[in-house]
């Protein structure tokens, strides 16, 4: 009878493991020895993104989990997520030797995801609609430009439920670990149990909308206005992965070049896009309205091309955490994530769809007057200045005086004059002189032909000490 | 005999002189650092100046756009900052140009455009009553140019894989660094005026990577209590001084938030060893990395080894904390 009941349990543990998730490492990408990055990722199909979202939201929001803070902390883990069309992901960021015990963690908080518990899922929906409740224009502009609602609809626990048991099978599951892992590395990683928790709804899901007539009355036409000199875009890109970088740092390398300064953030979107929102101003905007093809135009771009495209592959080798938007839908499609050191093919047609907003351009777009640029000149007054003591002269000061005597376009060099007593002092104080002739020249860049050492002699003892810097009209 | 000599000479030379600060990154590229005090909290509209004439010289400019080398130039606290990363040899042309361009500044601010001139005031350079509405003069963006990067002020971080061509470019730019760390406090007054808490932490040295630990959790939990629980929109900036480090928090505050602050403040978060795995983490961001190695220099400490996570005890001593909440 025992025996019986035993080969019932691991009959019913086997049914409800069901299967692991598949471990892809990345081996040549960041061998570094601090922080590693870890996604558990599913594929999904597209509609199914709002429910994923919330998904995430409940398991990457820390009101939920209770323990996750405390265990975040202690491992030194950063919680990410990621959702688009293709699937989403729950990552994190990790020291090095805190590796397994946070893969441990993350197989914790998704076989434990709260989607029974009421009061929990009310924290998450009210920690949305506070969310809301700022004003955001760049999140506000990037759905409007996918033509996707402007606020998620409010689905029930069932449909997340259903989202669960569909999507969140260990088979369909993929781990990855954007590093090489040693063979005892990998073994405890795929030892590491992942139980199957997640049933079939009873009822069929649905979506609730009833909160959304609470939310507040939407602003967007007169806000969109407040921020001017803004473009946010669609660009479509080339759709090999490292083909895709070399072309988004032909684009901006560019725009720097013609229509300088650049301030911009953007995310990467489905295959060939890439959405990118950037002030705009005159020059700017023009360069992005006469755009239509992007080629080098000599071999010093190619050049520069070339070094920002190797410079932002060493950063997202290193840094693949900064960069989970880029890679992750190249694994999750199976894609080889190896990429070229040099790319042969710089051409690209560039199109564009987006939104304009420029009504700052009829000023920032205005050129100097030509009788403003030279009011505020230097004094005309040649310098003179007289300095007693041991202690070394205000050199800055006279460099600025003298800086200000050569902008005057006069060429006749000044006179820094000293004065000796005895004949034994004479080849000290000329080369205490010239010492202060080489700090003027080296330190403070004046230039050698504008200031000559002249020593006299005296017989005055208070006139020993004396240094003059003097220049003449 | 001088093919031997010369070459021990140089070698000597770069051992000798005092290097910029370096630190160890995870990456093939080299960040850059350059930075200095403003005088009293001021100059910043000079400084700005100086910086983009330096970097609007054609050959920098050429240089950068060649070897697509980052640079941004910023104000934190009393310090202002360029810096920025690119390939090794990118680094190495960009600062050998910004030290070619330096000799020819001074000709260069005198016929600057004043337009240039016109920046637009930060909240630090509020903070520090640097609130001038008049631009500064050709005489005084000269001296403060002299002052800053001159005359031994100027000091210089590199990270990644430093080579010794590196650092005698670097070194070529600062000179030797003569002066010593005294950044002055902001004015008490104009701070109560602006929306933000000021927060600082000060030790004495000498420092260890505890003081380091200690520190940053108590930031991290001040953050973390205003931005988290609170729930107020936050921008939480650190800026590592010689004697500990302040925190700028730009928000708001009620009544109750503030009394909670200055409980917080009575009664400062103590760090168990168990957190430390999260300070290390931090240390090693991505976005991190250049704040936590100008951290360690300012403090001559040395960043943990990547052994380092799991265990550790700690020796922690009170810093003394100073508070400043805004007006409601």
């Amino acid at each position: 009878m025992p025996a019986f009941a035993g080969l019932a349990l691991i009959c019913w543990l086997q049914v409800r493991e069901g299967g692991h998730p598949q471990l892809i490492t990345i081996p040549h990408w960041g061998n570094r020895q601090t922080r590693v990055c870890v996604a558990l990722a599913w594929r999904h199909t597209p509609p199914e993104k709002p429910t994923a979202e919330w998904l995430l939201r409940l398991a990457a929001s820390e009101g939920v989990h209770l323990d996750k803070p405390v265990f975040a902390e202690s491992l030194g883990v950063e919680v990410r997520t990621w959702c688009r069309e293709e699937g989403a992901a729950l990552i994190l960021v990790v020291p090095r030797s805190q590796l397994i015990p946070a893969i441990e963690r993350l197989y914790f908080w998704m076989q434990n995801l709260p989607l029974e518990d009421t009061l929990r899922w009310i924290q998450v929906q009210r920690a949305y609609l506070r969310s809301w409740q700022g004003f955001s224009l760049q999140q506000e502009l990037q759905l409007r430009l996918r033509h996707s609602a402007l606020r998620l609809p409010l689905p029930d626990l069932n449909r997340i439920t259903a989202y669960a048991y569909r999507y969140l099978h260990p088979d369909s599951l993929i781990l990855i670990v954007s590093s090489a892992l040693s063979l005892k590395e990998k073994n405890a990683i795929l030892r590491l149990p992942f139980l199957w928790t997640y049933f079939a709804p009873k009822g069929s899901p649905t979506f609730s909308l009833s909160t959304s007539s609470r939310l507040p009355p939407d602003s967007i036409e007169e806000n969109l206005w407040a921020y001017p000199g803004y473009v946010a875009l669609y660009i479509s890109t080339p759709c090999a992965w490292d083909e895709r970088l070399a072309f988004l740092q032909a684009f901006l390398t560019r725009w720097k070049t013609q229509a300088p300064p650049l301030s911009w953030q953007g995310s990467w979107e489905n295959a060939c896009q890439f959405f990118l929102q950037a002030r705009l101003d005159g020059k700017s905007f023009l360069f992005l309205r006469n755009l239509t093809h992007l080629s080098p135009r000599d071999s010093s771009e190619v050049i520069a091309w070339h070094h920002a495209y190797t410079a932002k592959i060493k950063h997202l080798l290193t840094y693949p955490e900064e960069y989970v938007d880029f890679w992750l839908p190249v694994v999750l499609r199976g894609d080889s994530l190896s990429g070229r050191d040099t790319l042969l093919n710089w051409q690209w047609d560039f199109q564009a769809r987006g939104l304009w907003l420029y009504n700052e351009l009829l000023w920032t777009d205005t050129l100097p007057k030509p009788s403003e640029v030279k009011t505020n000149r230097l004094s005309q007054a040649p310098p003179s200045f007289t300095w007693r003591g041991k202690s070394t002269p205000p050199l800055s000061q006279w460099a600025v005086a003298l800086q200000a005597y050569a902008d005057n376009a006069n060429e006749k060099p000044c006179e820094l004059i000293g004065y000796y007593r005895k004949r034994q002092h004479q080849r000290k104080r000329l080369s205490y002189l010239h010492s202060l002739r080489k700090q003027l020249i080296q330190r403070y860049h004046v230039l050698p032909q504008q200031v000559r050492v002249v020593l006299r002699r005296t017989e005055s003892a208070a006139l020993e000490e004396t240094i003059l810097l003097q220049c003449y009209e | 005999m001088l093919r031997i000599v010369f070459p021990l000479l140089g070698v000597a030379g770069i051992t000798v002189a005092q290097p910029p600060c370096r630190q160890p990154a995870e990456t093939p590229l080299n960040f850059w650092m350059l930075y200095h005090l403003l005088e009293h909290g001021y100059g910043e509209k000079a400084a700005r100046l100086i910086a983009a004439l330096l970097l609007s010289d054609s050959a920098v400019a050429q240089t950068a756009y060649l070897y697509a080398v980052e640079y941004q130039i910023e104000r934190l606290g009393p310090w202002f900052i360029l810096r920025g990363y690119g390939l090794p040899q990118g680094v190495l042309h960009f600062l050998e140009a910004l030290h070619r361009a330096q000799k020819h500044l001074p000709e260069r601010i005198t016929q600057a455009a004043p337009q240039l001139w016109e920046r637009t005031s930060s909240m630090y350079a509020w903070a520090y009553g640097d609130t001038t509405t008049t631009s500064p003069s050709v005489e005084e963006i000269l001296r403060l140019y002299f002052a800053f990067w001159r005359e031994g002020h100027l000091r210089c971080i590199l990270q990644g894989k430093v080579t010794p061509e590196l650092i005698r470019a670097a070194r070529m730019i600062t000179g030797t660094t003569t002066s010593s760390y005294e950044p002055p406090p902001p004015s008490t007054s104009m701070l109560q005026q602006l929306p933000l808490v000021y927060v600082k932490w000060q030790l004495s040295p000498p420092f260890s990577i505890d003081d380091l630990f200690l520190v940053w959790y108590q930031q991290e939990q001040l953050r973390r209590l205003l931005c988290q629980q609170k729930q107020l929109a936050c921008h939480f900036r650190l800026v590592p001084l010689p004697d500990g480090i302040e925190v700028w928090i730009e928000t708001g505050l009620s009544a109750a938030v503030r009394q909670r602050i200055e409980e917080f403040i009575m009664k400062p978060p103590i760090p168990e060893s168990s957190v430390y795995p999260a300070f290390y983490s931090w240390l090693y961001s991505s976005e991190n990395l250049q704040l936590a190695g100008w951290w360690s220099c300012l403090w001559d400490v040395s960043l943990p080894s990547p052994m380092e996570t799991t265990s550790k005890s700690f020796r922690l001593r009170k810093p003394k904390l100073y508070l400043l909440p805004t007006a409601p």
